[in-house]
């Protein structure tokens, strides 16, 4: 196996069996740190993979799409804003123009533990127990589903759950989003092997008439990783909610949907009252940590201000991200 | 497989038009080839993460940060780098960089450029869809999200980059700029200490203690040299017990050709510990058996202040300066009214709080670094630091060496906030690997150093209680300030309250010592937390008894020096408007708030200015720092204005220590000591002139400035002779040097103080300083957002009106960092920092800053040789209160710790949110 790869052929990738570089956007930070070693194999200049596809009924995007040409096509933000208005808002603007679609939801951890060349963390092979559990998780989930107890990174991910999206795996064929993540039990940020490699994102037909919300809880205004981070589809009929996908991140090993905050809201009168109500039901599985008790109260905050956003403005374009 | 070396690739790319072909590690990043292979080393390197936006270029046409984009990834594309901005238009420089210039958007500039080639990239954009109109605040903010400054300058950025969106600078002038080393920061062509680049240079690293705390028993060194390429590594443990104290201290260092070759030696130094028991929270530290930081003798602390360690007596870790004895003033009144007010006597009103603050980092962009060499003459030192002279004579003390030996070279500083004064551990470590190898050695922090032991603020516990009643007199004020520094020690709140406000008063400092890495000075040592917490106690006591918080800190206040600033504080029309407090409900809140600092006005007295004047002009000599403080704009200004010159044309040759003596820039001291000498030094140098002149035979001669240009010359019988032209025919040149103490006559001094080589005298009159914060709050979601700050500032004269608004914004802004977001964060289990990087750090952004409007109050300095005090300090003490005041104004929620993050917030204001139909 050699220690580096300049693949120009998904085949290449395959073969070289190595961590994949894109944009490298996160692995260049763990490349300088020694957390994270060769073989990498480069797929940025894989031909192919860069387009957007649109039909009637459906949406293809391949792998190598800059999450910045995501967020900035009319089209995408008409059909799917509850897609283009994370992709306007997350990390920073050099981030989002480098940054892959299949990059950004394969991203490592950004736990202090596993980032820092010095701590030890079950991640990285060094440690066997969780040092955040019993150590400083301050900004750590506060649904407790597995073994790591830090936020998973991905807010695309939590956008394409609530599209039921699918992706392109080489050697796997066609898989859910869902699948990539897993329940949070497995000690790891996605499913995929090296070597393996998400080719493309499929959307399905975006809903008639449907709206989008996206809010990330930060202590600065822009450029941080969340506190909470919400994606609401919404699809709101003479005043009834017809359709609500919940989409949660910055709380849990792995981005997952609120599906009881979706099925109190369906067939619903789309008023704060019964946004409130709803809301309310986000942290019916929360479990948290002794240091994480105050993203309670901003789980439930978050998740009623994006539905209201979703139902007041829900386009999916911010002016201001040229 | 992890560290065996890749075969290296070739790539051919075209860098600033020019084709390359390179031979790279796959594992680069282009950050590292564009410094160390191309020599283009404007692309700085600061967070290493993505983060911080400072190593921004252009790779085909579309901006990315270096540091995270893969060496690999330039393989048959165009980059440009800050250094091509500009370069195809006249005059050499793009609209955007004349508009930093002009609208001063920098400050140390280490991250300018960054910020350079988005701007460029963002008007290209913007000029393409909106044509010559000016972008929203929103627009700009977005756009440089991804780029975060130190200083502070996000004010002047915002006013640049609308400005040259709108078109004020499309033309090929470049108008008149306030910072005389600007044009040098915007093109990357300012050097910097990590710039510096000798043949042969070795790079160094070090290696931190594994252990919390542990005897070193014993460390081996001979499988690390015998790795190829390492050629030197030293035992850099300072420390008498040979103890490390604090995970991630500094124990050894490796000097090898790469840095990669360096960190592969490290790992193999055999060191042998005896751990022993640690403690890493301040409160644990304070427990009966807690562990000791220094079981062996208490001698030998670190000092997180700037004065010298006076004698304390110890408990444990607790340390009790014996100090505290002059801190108090009526001290038994004080006690007594405290008692008979907690007995509940009538007519007496007490209020009681503690305030606590989080630690602060300096996190300068330009980490701690140094590059020394030694040569035949003696010793050649370029390091980051804000005390070339000072730094100079310590070096030339500790390797016993004559001063004349010693060459200390600072011309560009990449920020210091107090940071980077004397002789630190970087600079003794690469000079004795220098000495070691005979080579020249580099050392630079990364950013998780720079961060663990790079320096921060203390973290401070603050118990007050203040007694008045209802004539609303000051009948005593008690405090117990315990601050953390680690290892260090020296938290000073205390002295700062006792200069602040009349009455009794009983004040006592405390440092709690922990295994935890050594605070240091920072920007107005403890003033921050003092202010914070003794603001924050006036504004109850204001609420407590229904009074005005104007009026009652007027009637408390002993100075006249704020009686300008609550003249004009009171004539803020959103002071007058702001809500009772408590008063509003629903989800979006609003306030105003309001606080006060006071600090005291020094000056270096040893400060010489010396000018050459000749053929090729006028230069300004003094070994002084830059670090955006504005030094050299001082200088150029106090000279220029006196002769005639435009600030252009007045060079200044400063951060080099064989250059007349110059201040530490400590205890805002610079301006104060660098304006009056130039002014004193160019008085001289007109008198010489004229000398000169009536020597040459004109009649009568006289320094004049020439009615119509402007511009200052010799007027004589026979007509005007202007400055250069005289100049030009000067037989020999001149050279004038300005007398010691700042030309201040004996009358309007302390005297210099005992203080040895730091030389401060003390001008006896307190400078003074107000901010009025107004906020808005999501209470919902327990979100502050500063909406606008209005900062002002007594301190005398105000030399360089932009740049001295810079330092203000910049000092507002880090106050909003200390208020809203920074905090450091430690894994308990071994003190080790976790917080170590600039995502985990949260420092503000240009998105989070509001506008800022400054107020200069001038009068009141006049008997003061050139009239002008320091105002780096004062202008960060009142800012954090402020918020905090605004915050209980808009909420009823009185905050006593900073920061005020949502998790602080929410839980203390949801209920405003629900307790409306308007929730929403």
């Amino acid at each position: 196996m050699s220690a580096y790869t300049r693949a120009k052929t998904i085949e290449d990738v395959t073969q070289s069996g190595a961590e994949l570089r894109a944009g490298g956007t996160d692995i260049q930070e763990r490349l300088r740190s020694g957390v994270t070693s060769l073989p990498i194999v480069d797929v940025a200049a894989i031909p192919g993979l860069d387009g957007v596809e649109l039909h009637d009924d459906r949406a293809g995007i391949g792998a190598l799409v800059s999450i910045r040409a995501v967020g900035a096509h009319p089209e995408l933000q008409r059909r799917y804003p509850a897609l283009t208005l994370p992709a306007q808002l997350l990390a920073t603007p050099q981030a989002r123009l480098r940054g892959t679609m299949g990059g950004v939801l394969c991203q490592r951890t950004r736990c202090w533990y596993y980032r820092s060349r010095h701590m030890p963390c079950p991640k990285k092979g060094n440690a066997e127990r969780c040092p955040s559990r019993a150590g400083n998780h301050h900004f750590g989930v506060v649904f407790d589903f597995g073994p790591c107890v830090y936020p998973h990174p991905s807010s695309i991910g939590c956008a394409l759950l609530t599209y039921d999206a699918e992706l392109s795996v080489t050697g796997r064929g066609r898989m859910p989003v869902a699948e990539l993540y897993g329940d949070g039990s497995a000690l790891r940020d996605h499913s995929l092997d090296p070597g393996e490699m998400i080719t493309a994102i499929h959307m399905p037909a975006a809903a008639a008439g449907e709206r989008g919300g996206y809010q990330r809880l930060m202590s600065r205004a822009l450029a941080e990783w969340p506190l909470v981070e919400v994606v609401v589809r919404l699809v709101v009929e003479d005043g009834v909610v017809r359709l609500a996908r919940v989409g949660i991140g910055g709380v849990a090993n792995v981005p997952f949907r609120l599906t009881e905050v979706e099925e109190a809201l369906e067939g619903e009168a789309a008023t704060d009252a019964e946004f409130e109500a709803a809301a309310k039901l986000a942290t019916t599985r929360a479990k948290p940590l002794p240091q994480t008790q105050y993203k309670l109260p901003m789980v439930e905050a978050l998740v009623l201000s994006t539905l209201l956003q979703a139902r007041d403005e829900g386009g999916g374009d911010l002016d201001f991200a040229m | 497989m992890a560290t065996a070396d890749p075969e290296l690739i070739q790539i051919r790319t075209r860098v600033n038009g020019e084709a390359r072909s390179l031979t790279l590690d796959p594992r680069a990043s282009a950050a590292d080839v564009l410094r160390e292979d191309l020599d283009l080393t404007g692309t700085k390197i600061v967070c290493a993460a993505g983060v911080c936006g400072a190593c921004t270029v252009m790779i085909d046409g579309m901006p990315a940060t270096a540091c995270t984009l893969p060496a690999c990834a330039l393989a048959d594309a165009e980059l440009r780098t800050v250094e091509d901005m500009g370069r195809d238009i006249g005059g050499g420089l793009h609209p955007i960089q004349k508009a930093f210039l002009v609208h001063d958007g920098l400050q140390c500039g280490y991250c300018t450029p960054g910020f350079i080639v988005e701007s460029i990239s963002f008007f290209d954009r913007w000029r393409a869809k909106e044509g010559k109109t000016e972008p929203p605040r929103d627009a700009i903010a977005h756009a440089l999200s991804g780029h975060l400054c130190r200083c502070g300058a996000y004010v002047g950025i915002y006013a640049a980059v609308a400005a040259a969106c709108r078109g004020d600078f499309d033309g090929d002038a470049l108008p008149d700029y306030p910072r005389h080393d600007g044009p040098q920061k915007v093109t990357g062509a300012a050097r910097y200490t990590t710039d510096v680049r000798y043949p042969g240079m070795l790079t160094a690293k070090y290696l931190g203690s594994a252990h919390t705390h542990a005897k070193v028993l014993a460390m081996r060194f001979e499988a690390a040299l015998a790795v190829e390429g390492v050629e030197a590594v030293l035992d850099v443990l300072d420390d008498p017990h040979r103890v490390a104290r604090y995970a991630g201290q500094p124990i050894a260092a490796v000097a090898a050709v790469d840095e990669a070759t360096a960190a592969r030696a490290l790992a193999l130094i055999e060191v042998e510990y005896e751990p022993r028991p640690f403690v890493v929270d301040p409160y644990e530290a304070l427990r009966e058996g807690a562990p000791e930081v220094f079981p062996e003798s208490k001698k030998h602390p670190a000092n997180a202040s700037e004065g010298p360690i006076p004698p304390a007596t110890w408990e444990g870790n607790l340390r009790k300066p014996m100090l505290n004895k002059l801190l108090s003033s009526h001290k038994g009144r004080a006690h007594d009214k405290l008692a008979r007010a907690q007995a509940g006597e009538d007519g007496l009103v007490l209020v009681e709080g503690t305030y606590h603050t989080a630690g602060q980092s300096h996190t300068s962009l330009e980490p701690h670094c140094c590059v020394a060499r030694w040569t035949d003459e003696g010793l050649t030192v370029h390091t980051s630091t804000q005390s070339v002279h000072l730094l100079m004579q310590e070096l030339a003390e500790h390797y016993r060496l004559k001063e004349s030996q010693v060459l200390v070279h600072a011309e560009f500083v990449g920020g210091a906030f107090g940071g980077k004064q004397g002789l630190q551990l970087e600079t003794t470590t690469a000079v004795d690997l220098a000495r070691a190898t005979g080579k020249a050695v580099r050392l630079v922090h990364d950013r998780e150093e720079e961060m663990v032991f790079g320096g921060y603020r203390p973290l401070t516990r603050i118990e007050l209680s203040a007694v008045t009643n209802a004539e609303l007199e000051p009948l005593g004020l008690t405090m117990r300030a315990y601050g953390t520094a680690g290892v260090a020690v020296q938290s000073q709140a205390a002295p700062w309250v006792r200069m602040t406000y009349a009455g009794p008063k009983d004040l006592e400092d405390f440092d709690v010592t922990t295994n935890t890495s050594p605070g240091k000075p920072m920007r107005a040592p403890s003033g921050p937390p003092a202010f914070w917490a003794l603001e924050s106690l006036v504004d109850e006591v204001a609420h407590a008894t229904g009074s005005d918080p104007v009026a009652l800190r007027r009637k408390w206040d002993d100075s006249e020096v704020r009686r300008g600033l609550y003249d004009w504080a009171e004539s803020l029309p959103e002071w007058q408007g702001r809500p009772k407090a408590g008063s509003q409900r629903g989800r979006m809140v609003s306030g105003v708030g309001l606080a006060i600092g006071n600090w005291f006005n020094a000056f270096h007295n040893a400060t010489r200015v010396q000018l050459d004047a000749g053929p090729e002009g006028v230069v300004a000599r003094c070994a002084v720092q830059d670090m955006g403080n504005g030094s050299r704009s001082v200088i150029a200004k106090a000279v220029g204005e006196t002769l005639g010159l435009p600030l252009r044309e007045v060079a200044v040759d400063l951060g080099a220590s064989n250059l007349p003596p110059g201040p530490n820039s400590s205890a805002s001291r610079t301006t104060a000591s660098i304006y009056p000498t130039s002014l004193q030094a160019a008085e001289m140098l007109q008198a010489k002139l004229v000398a000169a002149a009536k020597k040459a035979g004109l009649r009568h001669p006289k320094y004049g400035l020439d009615a119509a240009s402007g511009r200052g010359g010799i007027a004589h019988d026979g007509g005007f002779v202007p400055l250069s032209e005289f100049l030009r025919g000067l037989e020999a040149p001149i050279r004038v040097t300005s007398k010691r103490r700042g030309g201040n006559s004996t009358f309007d001094l302390l005297g210099a103080m005992p203080s040895g080589r730091m030389g401060i005298s003390v001008y006896p009159k307190m400078t003074g300083s107000l901010a009025v914060v107004s906020v808005e709050v999501d209470t919902l979601l327990g979100r502050v957002y500063p909406r606008k700050v209005w900062l002002g500032l007594a301190s005398g004269k105000i030399v360089n009106p932009e740049l001295a608004r810079s330092q203000a914004y910049g000092a507002v802004i880090q106050c909003l960092g200390a208020a809203l977001t920074e905090e450091r964060h430690y894994d308990p289990a071994t003190g080790f920092l976790l917080s170590a990087n600039l995502e985990d750090y949260r420092i503000p952004g240009i998105a989070d800053i509001p506008p800022i409007e400054i107020f200069f109050d001038e009068g009141g300095f006049e008997g003061m040789k050139g009239g002008a005090c320091g105002l780096s300090e004062l202008a960060v003490l009142p800012t954090v209160a402020a918020v905090g005041n605004a915050v209980f104004n808009a909420t009823g929620w009185r905050p006593r710790d900073v920061p005020l993050r949502p998790q602080r917030v929410q839980e203390h204001v949801a209920h405003l949110a629900h307790s409306s139909q308007e929730a929403g």
